[in-house]
């Protein structure tokens, strides 16, 4: 067999085993009228500038930095198909699976979600590859001009890469929330909004490093780049894992990924400031801040969410549980269920706030520089802490007890009313404030209803600092105790599923819905 | 090859103790033939809120058999095909696919069951040979096995000729005949139809039932099928599961629940008669109620109908009668009951 056939059958053979969305994908987009014409126009707007170019510099093409300044406008256009077009290409492509009634057909075959959205995210790679080939003759045209520096030029492909990968992800998670059609008109609209301001704040950041390329030189560059980077690829993960959750059946486990996940994040960006705090002494108060307030918004977002989660396990999801005990027990405040939720909440906020109390004190006794603010960090943080449990905890409860009273009480109510309850509680004092009940300049106690104020007071260590931490302390305990013995028979409910779902063949959980006969007078017939 | 037990009380014990409910599968008890039920559908519930969707229904099918699920619009036939084709999952009871649990085993289920849905979606920018070559890579077909399951699917479905056309450009029967290709591209024991022949014009809904007809009695595939078009479904169907308002009125051979609506009429031993005439009067009814056995008399300008419950001996003796009575008969005959009767007569028109 010649080397040519030998090859042709491996290449055969791997195409075989590319993913099948990938490959449907790619088929179709490579025959759409999008893909030709964003193609062609790349192509004849790469020509045009050129061609401009060089007229325009006429002899000067020869001096100066020439090569540099045709190359951003060849970027400038390579963005906007990569970041703009390939995201909104794969954002119109998931939504097309149910617009075209698609999407049943493809959830009934072997594939799964996470194939699913890898296809669809790999299909967007692909293209985005083209168009950097697309682009490739036109940049070696610049490497023979003045002024063309290699690294820099190869560290702005790679973030334009890096970038439309991101965008593209965010754009696949975004589609999966567009379940009615005026709902995907809006995002539609709102996601082209976002990919163009990005695009700008994007192209016009990198072309801003690409004019300065000595940064490129400096060490602590990289290791900034490094963890942003590190950043976005564990928040990329995450929005993966949405997306996969949202394609998930009703009855699969849509919960447990993307809390693993979050906990991951946390554990790894904190550890990430604790280590750097330790060995780095040049190491910025403010990254400490943006991790922080990164971890809690994210702690926030996702225990919003599982808090508030029916506590209810399908058969798919008890199927699903690992034999041993002990197992079971470990991954119980992962599993979905808003009690279970409360058990995760309380979890995360306990390795956030350890480590950060930890990374605190390691920065007050390594760093060379003076933290005069560190030390108010402390209640600052513990009075967060308290407020997410209040707000979280009762969310809980509200939910739980809410099930069972009111009807047709779903878990997005309770977030939206949480959400509101929050609101107002901003609102009101400010309110207050404006119409003179309360003075602009002191705290009032009747403010510890709105965090902000209040979190600013305790970090300012005024008068009503500790008296406002220990109420805020209070509200909380009873917050936690309202969901103590829900969260405990939540995590130990799991311990029996094993031996119970021996013995079940029907399965009817009446407080959701109402009129669902019991088991039992079904087994009886 | 039916499933006499269908049409009894849907909560039987045997089946119960036929579950291996540690492993989630159900072994159905086989039939007079020996075969075992490739879908059972066990004491299924599907509730939206208040809005019961699918309530207490139960039936079996086997190997080779074709079953009609009718049903009037909103009377569940799409929510318990879904959950059949694991798309939903039922608030209570379960359904069996070749005995896996739709519930626990929806992996299982899926490689072994096609649904064809009612709104069956074509991708853009694909010919038919792609479409069918990405199912086939979807359910994890690779090389040559890959390569044959979409050869055979051409095959039988004679879309060979059509291989590389868009299948956006493909008329309507073509569509049908392509989605349950695709349908077929695993080589399913168990097929899901949902509506197939809706929008068909007539030569291809012929063609379709042709298709399925082939697919029962060659592959001995298990054809769940839902249809308004009843007289089709009656020509196709050798047994029925009539449902309305979420449950189910009559399972059966079509011969039983033809039975069963004869029994709801309250009728033994009957037959309808339908009548041409020259002309037709008011003396002809007149004449008609007053004969023994008669009852339910229709008449119009040139027909008449009625019930009559005698023996064939006493339906000879009538139509002597009236032609020694000088009525103009041009044709006199039974009157051929179809599953549209039983349609009409067991559903009341509910709707959720």
């Amino acid at each position: 067999m010649s080397t040519v056939e030998s090859s042709l059958r491996w290449l055969e053979k791997a195409g075989d085993r590319l993913n099948a969305i990938l490959v449907k994908e790619t088929r179709q987009s490579l025959k759409s009228r999008q893909f030709v014409a964003t193609f062609l126009l790349l192509v004849f707007s790469s020509w045009v500038i050129s061609v401009f170019g060089v007229a325009m510099m006429g002899d000067a093409i020869n001096y100066g930095a020439s090569g540099q300044r045709l190359f951003v406008f060849y970027f400038v256009v390579l963005m906007i198909a990569v970041t703009v077009i390939v995201p909104y290409g794969a954002f119109r492509s998931m939504l097309g699976e149910k617009d075209q009634n698609t999407f049943d057909s493809l959830r009934i075959t072997s594939l799964s979600p996470w194939q699913i959205v890898w296809g669809k995210l790999m299909s967007a790679v692909v293209q985005d590859f083209i168009y950097y080939s697309a682009i490739a003759p036109f940049i070696a045209f610049t490497s023979l001009l003045e002024g063309f520096e290699l690294p820099s030029v190869a560290f702005l492909l790679l973030c334009g890469l890096l970038l439309s990968v991101a965008f593209s992800i965010m754009a696949l998670m975004v589609s999966t929330f567009a379940h009615q059609r005026h709902w995907q008109g809006i995002l539609s609209i709102m996601l082209l909004i976002g990919l163009l301001s990005m695009l700008g704040t994007t192209t016009s950041s990198l072309l801003a490093l690409f004019s300065d390329s000595s940064m490129l030189q400096d060490w602590r560059f990289w290791l900034g780049f490094g963890i942003v980077v590190f950043l976005g690829i564990l928040y990329c993960w995450l929005f993966l894992q949405i997306t996969s959750a949202q394609l998930t059946f009703e009855s699969g486990n849509r919960s447990s990924g993307i809390r693993l996940i979050s906990t991951l994040q946390f554990l790894i960006m904190n550890a990430l400031i604790l280590g750097l705090a330790f060995w780095y002494s040049g190491f910025d108060d403010e990254i400490f801040f943006i991790i922080c307030s990164l971890t809690y918004i994210q702690l926030i977002a996702v225990g919003l969410v599982s808090v508030t989660e029916e506590n209810f396990l399908s058969r798919r999801i008890r199927k699903s549980l690992p034999s041993r005990r002990i197992s079971r027990f470990l991954l119980a405040p992962f599993l979905p269920g808003g009690s279970r939720g409360m058990a995760y909440l309380m979890l995360n906020l306990g390795i956030c706030y350890g480590l950060q109390i930890v990374t605190i004190l390691v920065m007050m006794n390594t760093s060379t520089r003076s933290y005069g603010s560190i030390d108010e960090v402390i209640p600052f943080l513990t009075g967060l802490v308290f407020y997410i449990i209040i707000y979280l905890g009762f969310a809980s409860a509200f939910g739980r007890i809410g099930n069972g009273m009111i009807e047709n009480l779903k878990p997005n109510h309770v977030r939206v009313i949480t959400l509101l309850v929050f609101a107002i509680g901003c609102i009101i004092p400010m309110m207050a404030k404006a119409l003179e009940f309360l003075s602009w300049r002191r705290y009032s106690l009747f403010e510890i209803i709105n965090p902000f104020a209040t979190l600013y007071e305790i970090s300012d260590r005024n008068q009503w600092s500790d008296p406002v931490l220990v109420i805020l302390g209070i509200a909380a305990s009873v917050a936690l105790l309202f969901n103590l013995k829900a969260m405990v028979l939540s995590l130990y409910e799991i311990r029996g599923f094993q031996t119970q779902q021996q013995t079940e063949t029907v399965e009817v959980e009446p407080f959701q819905i109402p009129e669902a006969p019991p088991a039992s007078s079904l087994e009886e017939g | 090859m039916i499933d006499n037990s269908a049409t009894e009380p849907i909560f039987d014990d045997s089946s119960e103790e036929n579950e291996d409910s540690q492993s989630g599968t159900a072994t159905a008890a086989p039939d007079r033939s020996g075969q075992s039920a490739t879908l059972e559908v066990r004491n299924l519930h599907r509730f939206f809120g208040r809005l019961k969707a699918v309530n207490k229904v139960s039936f079996k099918a086997y190997p080779g058999q074709v079953m009609g699920f009718i049903g009037p619009n909103g009377a569940g036939k799409t929510t318990t095909m879904r959950i059949l084709a694991t798309l939903e999952s039922p608030t209570a009871g379960d359904a069996f696919i070749c005995g896996d649990s739709v519930v626990d085993y929806p992996d299982r289920v899926r490689k072994r069951l096609g649904f064809m849905p009612d709104a069956f979606g074509k991708y853009p920018n694909m010919n038919v040979v792609e479409y069918l070559d990405f199912f086939a890579r979807a359910y994890g077909f690779r090389g040559q096995r890959r390569k044959d399951a979409v050869e055979h699917v051409l095959v039988f479905t004679e879309l060979r000729k059509l291989a590389e056309k868009p299948i956006n450009t493909l008329s309507k029967g073509m569509s049908q005949r392509l989605g349950l290709g695709r349908t077929l591209i695993h080589d399913p024991e168990v097929l899901i139809l949902d509506e197939p022949a809706a929008g068909l014009d007539p030569r291809a809904r012929v063609e379709l039932r042709e298709l399925i007809h082939l697919l029962a009695t060659e592959l001995k595939k298990t054809v769940l099928i839902s249809s308004h078009i009843l007289t089709e479904l009656g020509e196709i169907c050798d047994s029925a599961v009539i449902i309305e308002a979420g449950e189910i009125l009559a399972t059966g051979t079509i011969q039983d629940i033809l039975a069963l609506r004869r029994q709801s009429k309250g009728r033994q031993s009957h037959a309808s008669i339908e009548m041409s005439l020259i002309e037709t009067g008011p003396e002809l009814e007149k004449w008609l109620v007053q004969q023994p056995f008669v009852s339910d008399v229709s008449i119009s300008q040139h027909t008449a109908s009625f019930e009559f419950e005698g023996t064939q001996q006493d339906q000879h003796n009538l139509l002597k009668t009236m032609v020694n009575e000088g009525f103009p008969i041009i044709e006199f005959r039974g009157k051929i009951e179809s599953l549209e009767d039983a349609f009409m007569d067991l559903t009341r028109g509910l709707t959720q």
